[in-house]
């Protein structure tokens, strides 16, 4: 019943720093105090600033996965032969699993929709999703401070702020789409993949529209 | 029953040392004084009166937070914990050691804490005489842009003191405390730590380590609560916290655990069945939830059951003139396995536990007050907040109705108490005598304290939870209802699964609480020890009963399919064909 917890690298981590010049990640975690600062507003309770700073952070590394790629993916244009570019081509492929930014934001309704409709088979799923995305998450936050030498848990120290957040299926996708060679990552894809399954055989209606 | 109230809070810190706490030297409260129009007499009480927990508080956290040799964290913070119970003064000694430090640092002293706690604060800094001046009193919810304007003008300030530190334990809290522009941290709360995460947090803080060093140590050792413990006695021995708190002011009563019916058990065996059957064909998502909802089911199951057995209590307690805090779970449950009896075959519905009380009691004429729980997710997810303050409302509304003595409503809808020509609040009995209350709002419910002689005795009927936190708040709010007299507890159990989880989860969550050391505690772990020794056993004895009943039955069954069996032709080889 629990998830996949052993630290376990399928191949080595995959690092952009050395191609592009420039720590993408490193970058956004200087950039973070600011963005979530912006999004704080004082009239809120703190149990509503940390839902608001949770967020704000999983958008922050979304966004900055995004431009990861697309920085690579300028650099695949201009490096062709590079002796890495079958690495970086692999990795870009990782983009087809890429949900867009409005995923982080419909977590809301999915939740409060499940939450409604408990005795519905899709509701029991997307919060057994949640339940078992904040055990992973746990684990991998108990795990990181330990383990800043490596990208992966250098990018939760740096990043998550101390919170699994409020759905933490979202900070957990990016990680995992990130570090794949780390044998935690595929389940969280899997399951995200077999909730959009079911939310597209029985409820198509909570994936339409924006928020 | 004497009043413990009455006399000064336990040192838990002195027993834990063996008496040897050594003494602070230099009296830091001797410079603050009441400003030049204010009556002293409330702040020369706490300076020199025969109480000495704020003045010994105040001293021990400056002492420690101004001595150099204190250890450090990584920030380069010294901090200091008065983890001191309700009603010992906390809030006036936040306030005087900010003051203290101020004078003493001549630099100005930031005490922060949530929003809607900063007016209270300020009410106490006018109760001591004393004036605002070189306190920034910042709710921790503006700390934010409060600090960006600090930053600007250069500000630094001689203390961080945060009141009810239990806030702590939220990611966001803990960042906005650490960008302060102080060197040193004084938190005060009554409850700091309720699991391994929140006391490694505060751990770090006072032993100057990191909170991964923390856990790995406690890790090391082979009894948990026993290093926890250890760790404690040493950092009060290092003087870095100090604890006091008052006993549990009444009784506990013993431990009766109910067995539970046939019936009972066959539900029991249905819901672990179906669910494994659900389980088998789920994804590892679903099998979570599911997980989760058998619990949901077995526990309104096993309440269910009980819903009898606390009427006649609730009727024996008014009987004696006596109100009533029932406590439970209030989770309506439709089955996923059972289904009722009529042809439509529905799931079956139970009602939560304290629904079924409330029509129960009903039914037989008594009025309730009844706390509803807020939404899920309510108090963090903006969208649900206009729900929630609905919600809350109602719950005030109906708190105020359980409450003795006199009120009217003033303009705004608020509740104003009425007070005689002495400015003493005047007795009249509650609309209510028995309320009912969500373990989910525990913590939450409309505190409305009343303080009356005349008032009457209360009882705490609970039934268990696996949330050691929310039974604590529980009982700690229900007792300090009525401050002027005992409150007397009933832990109401039976020895269904779902009771012997509930027991089991929630002595061990009581246990790592008692093994920071809060004697109040003692009487609720010696009674769900008991409660779950009983609930296994009673369990165990019964299931070995089933097992021998069966046995014997399908012996009998062998015997009597032999007797009916024609006799067999026996072959030359002996063997029966």
């Amino acid at each position: 019943m629990e998830p996949l917890n052993a630290n376990h690298l399928n191949e080595p981590v995959f690092d952009s720093e050395p191609l592009l010049g420039i720590g993408v990640w490193e970058e956004a975690s200087k950039s973070l105090d600011a963005a979530v600062e912006a999004a704080k507003d004082g009239n809120f309770v703190l149990e509503q600033q940390q839902y608001l700073s949770d967020l704000t952070i999983d958008r922050h590394l979304h966004v900055t996965l995004e431009r990861e790629f697309v920085l690579l993916d300028h650099w695949l244009r201009d490096n062709r032969g590079h002796l890495e570019s079958p690495k970086v081509a692999s990795f870009l492929g990782r983009r087809e699993q890429f949900a867009p930014l409005s995923w982080v934001d419909r977590q809301e309704r999915l939740f409060l929709w499940a939450s409604k409709h408990e005795a519905d088979d899709l509701a029991g799923s997307i919060l057994g999703w949640r339940l078992i995305c904040r055990e992973l998450a746990n684990s991998l936050l108990e795990w990181a401070p330990g383990n800043q030498g490596d990208l992966r848990g250098r990018m939760i120290v740096r990043l998550w702020r101390g919170s699994l957040g409020y759905y933490p299926q979202n900070r957990l996708r990016t990680w995992a789409l990130r570090f794949l060679e780390d044998s935690r990552a595929p389940q969280v894809l899997a399951w995200e993949g077999e909730i959009n399954r079911q939310i597209l055989e029985t409820h198509p209606e909570l994936l339409a529209g924006g928020q | 029953m004497e009043n413990p109230f009455n006399r000064p809070p336990i040192d838990v810190s002195a027993t834990l040392v063996e008496g040897n706490l050594p003494r602070w030297e230099k009296d830091y409260l001797a410079p603050v004084a009441a400003s030049c129009n204010a009556k002293p007499r409330l702040l020369d009480s706490l300076r020199t009166g025969e109480d000495p927990t704020i003045r010994d508080g105040v001293n021990m956290a400056l002492s420690h937070l101004l001595n150099p040799a204190s250890p450090k964290d990584s920030s380069g913070r010294t901090a200091f914990l008065v983890h001191d119970g309700t009603g010992t003064g906390k809030s006036f000694q936040a306030i005087l050691a900010a003051k203290a430090m101020a004078l003493e640092t001549e630099e100005p002293a930031l005490v922060t804490t949530r929003a809607n706690l900063i007016p209270p604060l300020m009410r106490d800094l006018e109760r001591l005489g004393l004036d605002g001046s070189q306190i920034n009193f910042v709710a921790i919810e503006q700390l934010g842009p409060f600090l960006k304007e600090a930053q600007a003008r250069r500000q630094r300030f001689s203390v961080t003191v945060v009141d009810e530190a239990q806030d702590c334990r939220i990611p966001e809290v803990r960042r906005v405390l650490d960008a302060v522009p102080a060197t040193k941290q004084l938190f005060f709360s009554a409850t700091p730590f309720h699991n391994i995460s929140e006391y490694c947090y505060f751990a770090s803080k006072l032993l100057g380590k990191s909170i991964q060093e923390v856990k790995a140590e406690l890790s090391s050792k082979p009894d948990l609560h026993l290093a926890v413990s250890e760790q404690i006695k040493q950092l009060t021995a290092d003087r870095a916290m100090v604890h006091r708190e008052f006993p549990f002011f009444g009784s506990v009563l013993p431990p009766e655990v109910w067995p539970i019916n046939a019936e009972s058990r066959s539900i029991e065996t249905n819901l672990v069945e179906g669910y494994a059957r659900l389980m088998k064909d789920s994804d590892l998502p679903r099998r979570r939830k599911l997980a989760e909802d058998l619990d949901s089911e077995l526990n309104a199951a096993s309440d269910n059951t009980k819903v009898g057995e606390v009427v006649r209590r609730v009727f024996d307690a008014l009987s004696q003139n006596r109100k009533v805090i029932l406590v439970g779970d209030d989770i309506p449950v439709a089955s996923r396995i059972l289904r009722d009896g009529d042809a439509d075959g529905l799931p079956r519905e139970m009602p939560g536990f304290l629904s079924a009380l409330r029509a129960a009691m009903a039914a037989s004429g008594v009025e309730c007050s009844y706390i509803v729980d807020f939404p899920r997710g309510s108090d963090a997810i903006p969208a649900l907040a206009d729900e929630r303050t609905a919600v809350a409302d109602q719950n005030t509304e109906q708190m105020g109705r359980f409450i003795d003595g006199a009120y009217r409503i003033n303009e705004n809808g608020q509740r104003v108490e009425i007070r005689g020509a002495d400015n003493k609040a005047i007795y009249a009995p509650s609309q209510t005598k028995v309320i009912l209350l969500p373990y989910a709002q525990a913590a939450g419910w409309p505190e409305l304290n009343q303080r009356f002689e005349r008032a009457p005795e209360v009882s705490m009927i609970m039934t268990p939870s696996a949330s050691a936190d929310q039974f604590i708040q529980a009982i700690g709010r229900g007792s300090r209802r009525n401050s002027q007299g005992p409150t007397e507890v009933a832990l109401i159990a039976n020895d269904s699964i779902a009771d012997c989880r509930r027991l089991r989860e929630l002595l061990k969550g009581l246990e790592f609480i008692a093994a920071t050391g809060s004697p109040a505690i003692a009487p609720f772990v010696r009674l769900t020890a008991e409660c779950l020794d009983k609930a296994t056993t009673q369990r165990a004895v019964r299931d070995q009963r089933l097992i021998q009943l069966q046995k014997s039955q399908r012996m009998r069954s062998a015997r009597i399919l032999d007797a009916r069996r024609p006799p067999q032709r026996i072959s030359k080889s002996g063997m029966a064909h």
